[in-house]
């Protein structure tokens, strides 16, 4: 049965993958605007001092059409369908500026002049999670941080998260990103953060929580981080925030990037708790190729990283490979296609021994081993159809395995399971359909409709299936260049094999008034869900002396999220600042409950909850650039207000901390450069967590966490020294298990 | 007013790294007891070593000590005025918490032969009379101070009041 069903995935695959190219391929060389097109020319000049600027990169948003200002200044875009457009413009030291409404006549020359605004600080250059289209920074409806290339490059972490920590609003609870408190922490049960690489989804069928390993660090550009409810655009998950990946492009040059770290962890800064004589170390490999083959792009990585793990049982031995290809039908259409596998094997370390031997396991645990693979394809395809009109073709498919020994060798009486074994296989196949519509000046509408299909076979679940189906409307109205409003709205339609059946309705309003080039006020309010996933509703296991048993009947959680907020360029300063609201109701946990007189762990939907909040963030530059630092502050009123009796169904008022927040969240970051030599830091700060629910009488403290750097660049030779915990700073983020204690790491970088 | 902005920015975070580092957060939770021990009169130059003995009963005779032994601390520094120690020990109760003194080319056939009673922890007023203690689970049991007066050191061994 399972052979089967895996031949009828790979087959599917793999008919989406041939059906799908082909349709590219027709949609791609039927465009009926080939005959009549016309010229794009202007100038780029310093909207204060007039002054011509060359260098700059201008896109024909939609297209790969685009062109680079020359010494004067000037610019000349030819082979450009006719048409409304909006024009991106970006250059180093300034506001990356769009231009809407750039109108194209056949076998004419439209000018453009466009005017930047000097910026004396690193700006974020266009976003494109806020909206699910290109817009500029200052104008994003919504609370949106962005994880520069150069941040990413500089922490040298080994996985994404460890960098996404040091964003200010965003903490790790255990391996779970929470954006202003939405996750919490439930074992890797559901993410109530919505992952995307290039704006395609990619959490797992099974858990629906983030891999971070799965993400090869060296092929990240940037990350776009949304803050609050998004699910009118990206239905189940996004009801806490989206964090889109955008990964580097393939490019036109042959160049290969080859880069090795060696790390070494110190001993524990008590020396009772040094647990072993060996040396514990890491070090991770990573080589990427790119180059073209006429209209075909590719980017092509191999990663391998290896670490002996801080604690016992932490060790791990992870392989992955990446590509990415780029094909471009026409100036106005293209294919952008991804396949990513990654392979891990780790030890399992679920609680330390005791708080005097915190990294070492219990003699019985000395061993546990978790083998996992995740296959991660797909892509986007994007075609100008007509003057107003771009159609994006999104498909995907994630098929995850888990595979270890954890659970307790007795029978579960409740599943009537049996055997220490759990194998896992679970499969996710999306495919959306987006149209961006421009009807009339000022006016853009983009429309789309997703179909989602889930599938596992689990010991731990059993054999399920669920499907999805989703449609969705964003209208963005600008009556002029001060004001703007984006509506949207999202139907979803949820379906699980048990014949639950779920209908959500999602709408959000945003408001941006701009009143000069460096003030923008925003408010927005939406509704945001999340599906239950299939470990929620199904898994049934017993493992590290705990019963979980399944709950069928498990309905989605929902939220509401509003916020005001104002960012603004001052001297030397980008601040951004929000106020927010988010309302919380049917939330899903796992907590205890009494069933046939045992105390087992259950999820339901337990509680209604509140979590309001303050955050300011400060970017800034000084010294001619050569000095760069970043802060954020986040202040979380997370409550719970009414908690649902699991044996009776009724509800009692409570006013309680809600579990695995914290209350004030720091963060800091200076980069001083100087020359081919740079020096950083990067420290975080959380307050003590005020709830926990599983071991509520463990000692617990706040997270101080600083991290040095050191880089020396030599082109095409870098080296980086980066010293992690450098304050040997203990601490946990959920109960019983440590976080990383101080390490070093050598990182050598080629570029060819 | 941005260049101040400037400065307390950077004030801030340098107090924050100030602060980071003199914290380690998290810390070994011992079980056992700790205190301070002060020392009176002179030390003898014939001292060798001073270690705490924790008998879970009081011996009655030398002859019950190596039926029951105590559980030794590692040596305490000498030729000191004071020292604090914390000795790792097992939840329960003790009879007797006494501070043992080694002299020099005394041959200790064992760990508690040879040794000669320099203090102990004692009822209030009366430091010749044992008190015992109760060491709580996973807890470490503090204030367990001694006084050890070197006028009144006690031989012959093995130690007993």
């Amino acid at each position: 049965m399972e052979r089967m069903l895996k031949k009828q995935f790979t087959f599917l695959g793999g008919a989406f993958a041939i059906s799908s190219l082909c349709w590219c391929g027709q949609i791609a060389h039927a465009q009926p605007v080939s005959s009549s097109r016309g010229v794009i020319a202007g100038t780029v000049q310093d909207q204060k001092t007039r002054e011509l600027l060359p260098g700059t990169n201008i896109m024909v948003e939609g297209t790969t059409l685009g062109a680079a200002s020359d010494i004067d200044g000037r610019f000349l875009i030819r082979g450009v369908p006719a048409g409304t457009y909006r024009l991106q413009a970006s250059l180093l030291g300034y506001v990356s500026a769009i231009a809407a409404g750039v109108k194209v006549v056949a076998n004419e020359t439209t000018r453009v002049d466009l005017k930047l605004t000097v910026s004396a600080i690193e700006m974020p250059e266009v976003v494109v999670t806020a909206t699910k289209k290109a817009q500029s920074f200052m104008e994003s409806p919504v609370s949106l941080s962005v994880v520069s290339a150069r941040q990413i490059q500089d922490q040298n972490q080994v996985q994404l998260d460890d960098v996404l920590e040091f964003t200010p609003g965003v903490n790790m609870m255990g391996g779970q990103i929470n954006i202003r408190g939405s996750s919490g922490f439930s074992r890797g049960a559901g993410s109530r953060v919505l992952l995307l690489v290039d704006g395609v989804p990619m959490l797992p069928g099974d858990s629906g929580d983030i891999k971070w390993d799965a993400l090869p660090p060296s092929e990240i550009d940037h990350v776009e981080i949304v803050k609050g409810a998004s699910s009118a655009l990206y239905g189940s998950y996004a009801m806490g925030g989206v964090v889109n990946v955008i990964t580097k492009d393939p490019g036109d040059r042959p160049q290969t990037n080859i880069r090795a770290t060696g790390g070494i962890y110190d001993k524990p800064y008590y020396k009772d708790w040094d647990w072993t004589d060996r040396t514990l170390t890491y070090n991770n490999q990573d080589i990427s190729h790119s180059r073209a083959f006429g209209n075909l792009k590719i980017r092509a990585s191999l990663g391998r990283r290896e670490s002996t793990g801080y604690s016992e049982n932490g060790h791990y031995h992870r392989f992955s490979g990446y590509t990415k290809a780029k094909y471009i039908f026409s100036p106005t259409s293209y294919l952008t296609a991804y396949a990513n596998y990654a392979h891990d094997r780790h030890g399992e370390a679920l609680t330390w021994l005791d708080t005097n031997h915190p990294f070492q396991v219990s003699p019985d645990a000395t061993g546990y081993v978790t083998t996992s693979s995740k296959l991660q394809a797909g892509g986007t395809f994007r075609s100008l159809l007509n003057s107003r009109t771009t159609l994006k073709l999104r498909g995907s498919y994630y098929r995850n395995t888990i595979e270890n020994d954890l659970a307790d060798p007795r029978v579960n009486p409740f599943c009537q399971q049996s055997g220490t074994h759990i194998e896992v296989l679970a499969n996710k196949g999306e495919l959306e359909t987006q149209l961006d519509l421009e009807l009339a000046d000022g006016h853009a509408t983009t429309l789309g409709a997703v179909g989602i299909f889930d599938f596992i076979d689990a010991t731990l679940y059993g054999n399920h299936n669920s499907w999805d189906g989703a449609a969705y409307l964003q209208h963005e109205w600008k009556p002029n260049s001060i004001i703007s409003s984006v509506g949207s709205v999202r139907f979803d339609y949820h379906w699980v094999d048990t014949g639950l059946i779920e209908y959500h309705l999602n709408p959000k309003f945003g408001l941006v008034y701009t009143p000069t080039s460096s003030l923008s006020l925003r408010a927005s309010s939406g509704r945001g869900f999340r599906a239950a996933t299939m470990a929620e509703m199904f898994t049934c296991t017993q493992a590290g002396g705990f019963t979980v048993i399944p709950n069928p009947n498990l309905s989605s959680e929902i939220a509401w999220s509003h916020e005001v907020g104002a960012q603004f360029i001052a001297a030397h300063f980008l601040v951004n600042s929000a106020l927010f609201w988010n309302e919380y109701q049917d939330l899903i946990e796992g907590d205890f409950v009494t069933k046939r007189s045992r105390q087992v762990i259950q999820f339901q939907n337990f509680n209604r909850a509140r979590i309001r909040g303050a955050e300011v963030e400060i970017n800034g530059a000084l010294w001619k650039r050569h000095l760069n630092f970043g802060v954020g502050y986040t202040y979380l009123d997370a409550r719970e207000l009414e908690r649902r009796d699991s044996q009776t169904g009724e509800s009692r008022k409570v006013n309680d901390p809600l579990a695995y927040r914290a209350r004030h969240l720091l963060t800091g970051n200076v980069t001083l450069s100087l020359g081919r030599f740079s020096l950083g830091a990067d420290s975080r700060y959380a307050s003590r967590i005020e709830a926990v629910r599983v071991y509520p009488n463990d000692p617990r403290v706040s997270q101080k966490v600083t991290n040095l750097r050191f880089g020396a660049d030599f082109k095409p030779l870098t080296l980086m020294l980066n010293i992690y915990n450098v304050f040997q700073y203990n601490y946990t983020q959920v109960e019983r298990t440590m976080e990383p204690i101080r390490s070093f790491a050598l990182t050598t970088a080629l570029e060819l | 007013m941005w260049k101040k902005c400037d400065t307390g920015i950077t004030a801030c975070f340098l107090t924050f790294l100030v602060i980071s580092c003199t914290d380690h957060g998290l810390e070994p939770v011992y079980e056992g007891i700790s205190g301070k021990i002060t020392f009176i009169g002179t030390w003898p130059d014939s001292t060798e070593w001073v270690r705490l003995a924790v008998f879970k009963e009081m011996p009655a005779t030398v002859f019950d000590i190596p039926l029951k032994p105590p559980v030794f601390s590692d040596t305490l520094p000498r030729f000191v005025t004071s020292t604090n120690y914390r000795l790792t020990l097992s939840a329960g109760h003790y009879d007797w918490v006494v501070l043992a003194w080694k002299p020099k080319k005394k041959i200790a056939t064992s760990d508690f032969s040879g040794l000669d009673t320099l203090g102990m922890y004692a009822d209030a007023g009366n430091p010749k009379s044992p008190r015992g203690i109760d060491v709580p689970p996973k807890r470490l049991l503090t204030g367990i101070d001694i006084v050890a007066d070197f006028s009144v050191l006690q031989p012959p061994s093995p130690i007993l009041p």
